[in-house]
């Protein structure tokens, strides 16, 4: 009886071996592709970031030449910015600085109008910052000649 | 007997742990590839959309910008730009905008090439300035081009 008892054990301790290196070699492949899994889901959401940034900095070039082709005509960025944006929010406006939540409601604009008005006319340079996440993304700065008949 | 059973009990397990590990492998990797997958679509996507119209805007703004004459065609879904003894005709054409380029004396039908994908394109004249509206994907992206000083555009 005893001696059959101990035969039992014997080869229940035997067939556990395996089992053990299995679940082993289970927590090692999970581990494995837990940390290939975090690495790569890491990568994509990097790249899909990267990706939203430049199209949003495309979107903000884009409105910045048109800023500055119709600024360079008119010199009024009041003007401009509502040609370009019809449903844009003013956040501040002063005659040297104007302020606007684009449509996009993640980006603002800022512009800054430094005037030199002289008998020939006006010489106004603009300085447009487009801000989005807390950071400057994109800085454009030109100008625009009034004739003294257009300014008066 | 119970030692034959015991070694045949130890390898069907040994079978299911090795199936169960491949199925996880294989799980995990369908699961990363889903995701990649997805994620490769969405940045396309965005690439398209983006840079699909801003591509179209910039080639026409800069067609008209080095243009000695332009007018708009049709419904404002084309521009016919004249330099020298070229016209090029820009049109909006079945999903497609086409580029036309002919001798300014002998003038054709020919749609020209496709160069852009896009869903539509309106050239509207406004006061100085030419607005150029591009839709792809159902997003609007428009810019402002000057007119040129030439005497047909004074008005």
């Amino acid at each position: 009886m005893s001696e059959e008892v101990i035969s039992l054990k014997t080869k229940h301790k035997g067939s556990r071996r395996p089992i053990n290196l299995f679940f082993a070699e289970i927590i090692i492949a999970l581990l494995f592709f837990s940390i290939s899994g975090a690495v790569i889901l890491r990568v994509f959401a990097a790249a899909d970031e990267k990706s939203r940034r430049s199209a949003r900095l495309e979107n903000v070039i884009i409105y910045a030449q048109s800023l500055a082709e119709l600024y360079s005509e008119t010199g009024d960025i009041e003007k401009c910015a509502e040609m370009v944006w019809d449903k844009a929010v003013v956040r501040e406006n002063t005659p040297e600085h104007i302020s606007i939540y684009l449509p996009d409601e993640k980006t603002t604009f800022d512009a800054y109008e430094q005037s030199e008005k002289t008998a020939a006319g006006e010489l106004s340079e603009l300085k447009m910052v487009f801000t989005a996440e807390g950071s400057e993304i994109y800085t454009l700065t030109c100008t625009a000649y009034i004739s003294g008949e257009e300014s008066l | 007997m119970k030692k034959y059973r015991n070694k045949s009990l130890s390898e069907s397990i040994s079978t299911i742990g090795s199936m169960l590990l491949f199925m996880l492998f294989a799980g995990c990797t369908l699961m990363i590839i889903a995701v990649a997958a997805g994620t490769y679509s969405r940045i396309s996507d965005n690439f398209d959309k983006t840079f699909g119209a801003s591509s179209a805007l910039r080639y026409i703004s800069n067609k008209i910008k080095s243009s000695e004459k332009a007018e708009i065609i049709g419904s404002g879904n084309g521009i016919k730009l004249e330099s020298g003894n070229i016209t090029n005709v820009i049109c909006f054409y079945d999903g497609g905008l086409y580029e036309n380029s002919m001798a300014t004396d002998s003038p054709n039908d020919y749609k020209g090439e496709k160069i852009f994908e896009l869903s539509g394109l309106e050239i509207a004249s406004d006061g100085d300035w030419y607005k150029i509206t591009v839709v792809l994907n159902g997003e609007e992206s428009s810019t402002y081009v000057r007119r040129g000083d030439f005497p047909e555009n004074q008005t």
